[in-house]
C-alpha cells in the first residue's frame, strides 16, 4: 500500500504546450517576416525541452509506502528535464530522498515565514523536520496540493507505521478545516511576535 | 542534531543541561532501547559498571562517566572504553575545564554532510554513509537511512567531506572504510553484501 501526495502535471503541461506549438507551427508555415520560421523552430525547442518539463515538475512530490518515505523537488531546469523524459520513457519516478521508516524517531511539524516582496507581507510554508535515530535530519515542505485528503491520508499512514508526529503549533489539526492554513499560520506567527 | 542520554541523578542532569544549551543538542533520560550519540552515566560502585554494557553504541558513540574520586573505579571504567571521566563532586568545573576536549571529540566524531535546495534539505551523518555512487552527473548517496540524490560531481563531494574514512575505489565510487567487509582483486564487498568494482587506477591506493 502506498500514498502519494502531489503528482507531475502531464495533462496540463501537454495542453499548454500544444497551444504554443500550434502558434510556432503557424509561424513556420506562414513566416510573416523573414527569419520568423527560425523563431518558430526555436520556440518548439524551448517548449519541448524547457517549458514542458518545468511545468510538469513544478511542485514537490512525496510518497509513503510500507518501508520508505520518498520525496522529490527538482530545483533546476536540467533536473526537471531529465526527470520528465526519464519518467515518460521508463514510467519510473526517481525520488531525491528515500528515507527508511524504521529509522525515523519523530517528525516535527513547524512552519517558516517567507517574505513576499511585491505584497509587503509574509507567506508561510509548512515544514516537516524528520529526525533520525543516528542523528541525521531532513526537512521538506509537505503541502503541495489543495487536495488536503492526500496529505491527511499519508500522515495517517505514517502514524500507523509508528512514526511520531510532534506538532506544537497544532498545524495538522488545521488540515481538515475549511479555514485557509496561511491565515492560521499568520495568527501563530503574530502571537509569537 | 546530537542526542545526549543521561543515566544520572536529577542534580547532575541540570548541570549538563546548562552546559549543552545549543539547539544542536537534544538531552533525554537514558532509554536502553534507543541509540544515542553521547551517554552520561553515573557510576558509584563496581556493580554500576553494568550500566555501560547496557548502552547501544555505534563505533563513534561517546561515553562519559560521572563518578567519585576513586582511582580503582576510574581504571575499571577505562578498560571498558569510556572517553572521559568526571568527578561528581566538582562536575561543573570539570565540564568547564574539559569543554574544549568535549567539543573536539564531538566535532571529529559527528561530522555531517549538508544539502539544501528551495524546498528540502538534509543533514547526513558521515559515519553512516556506506558508499557514494556517481551517475549521469549526479551523486547517489547510499546511507544507513536510505538513498539520496544530488547534482554534484564526485571530486567536489570528496573535497567537501574532507574525511580520511572515505576512499575512492573507482572513478564512480567512494566507499566508507568502516563498511568494507572484504577486498578482492577486482571487486570490493561491503558489510551489507553490496559488491562494488575496483578501478585499475585506484588499486594501489586501496
Amino acid at each position: 500500500m502506498k500514498y502519494k501526495v502531489g503528482k507531475p502535471h502531464y495533462k496540463l503541461s501537454f495542453i499548454y504546450s500544444f497551444i504554443i506549438i500550434f502558434w510556432a507551427v503557424f509561424l513556420i508555415i506562414y513566416s510573416p517576416f523573414s527569419g520568423m520560421n527560425i523563431c518558430g523552430f526555436m520556440l518548439i525547442f524551448l517548449i519541448i525541452f524547457i517549458f514542458l518539463p518545468s511545468m510538469a515538475f513544478c511542485n514537490n512530490i512525496w510518497e509513503v509506502d510500507e518501508y520508505y518515505l520518498k520525496y522529490t523537488f527538482y530545483n533546476n531546469v536540467i533536473d526537471k528535464s531529465q526527470a520528465f523524459f526519464k519518467t515518460i520513457f521508463t514510467r519510473n519516478m526517481e525520488y531525491q530522498m528515500k528515507i527508511k521508516l524504521d529509522k525515523i524517531i519523530s517528525i516535527h511539524v513547524t512552519y517558516e515565514a517567507v517574505p513576499m516582496l511585491f505584497y509587503g507581507t509574509n507567506g508561510y510554508n509548512v515544514i516537516f523536520k524528520v529526525l533520525m535515530k543516528d542523528g541525521s535530519s531532513f526537512s521538506f515542505q509537505p503541502i503541495v496540493t489543495r487536495k488536503r485528503k492526500e496529505i491527511i491520508d499519508a500522515i495517517e499512514f505514517l502514524k500507523s507505521k509508528g512514526v511520531i508526529f510532534k506538532d506544537k503549533y497544532h498545524i495538522l489539526d488545521q488540515l481538515d478545516k475549511q479555514e485557509a492554513l496561511s491565515y492560521y499560520l499568520e495568527k501563530i506567527h503574530g502571537g509569537k511576535k | 542534531m546530537i542526542s545526549i542520554a543521561c543515566n544520572i541523578q536529577e542534580c547532575y542532569f541540570e548541570i549538563i543541561k546548562k552546559h549543552f544549551t545549543s539547539k544542536d543538542y537534544y538531552l533525554e533520560k537514558f532509554n536502553p532501547a534507543s541509540y544515542d550519540d553521547i551517554y552520561f552515566i553515573e557510576i558509584n560502585t563496581l556493580n554500576d559498571l553494568d550500566k555501560i554494557h547496557q548502552i547501544n553504541r555505534y563505533p563513534e558513540t561517546l561515553i562519559y562517566i560521572i563518578g567519585p574520586n576513586d582511582f580503582h573505579l576510574l581504571n575499571e571504567c577505562l578498560t571498558l572504553g569510556i572517553h572521559l571521566y568526571f568527578e561528581k563532586d566538582d562536575l561543573e568545573n570539570n565540564l568547564h575545564s574539559k569543554s574544549k576536549t568535549i567539543h573536539q571529540q564531538i566535532f571529529t566524531r559527528f561530522k555531517t554532510y549538508h544539502y539544501k535546495n528551495k524546498q528540502m534539505s538534509f543533514e547526513l551523518r558521515l559515519a553512516q554513509i556506506m558508499y557514494v555512487e556517481s551517475m549521469n552527473h549526479k551523486l547517489v548517496i547510499h546511507h544507513d537511512n536510505g538513498d539520496f540524490i544530488e547534482r554534484k560531481n564526485l571530486s567536489l563531494f570528496i573535497k567537501e567531506i574532507n574525511s580520511s574514512d572515505f576512499i575512492q575505489i573507482h572513478k564512480s565510487f567512494v566507499v566508507n572504510k568502516n563498511y568494507i567487509q572484504e577486498i578482492k582483486a577486482k571487486e570490493l564487498i561491503l558489510k551489507n553484501s553490496t559488491i562494488l568494482p575496483i578501478g585499475r587506477n585506484f588499486k594501489e591506493s586501496i
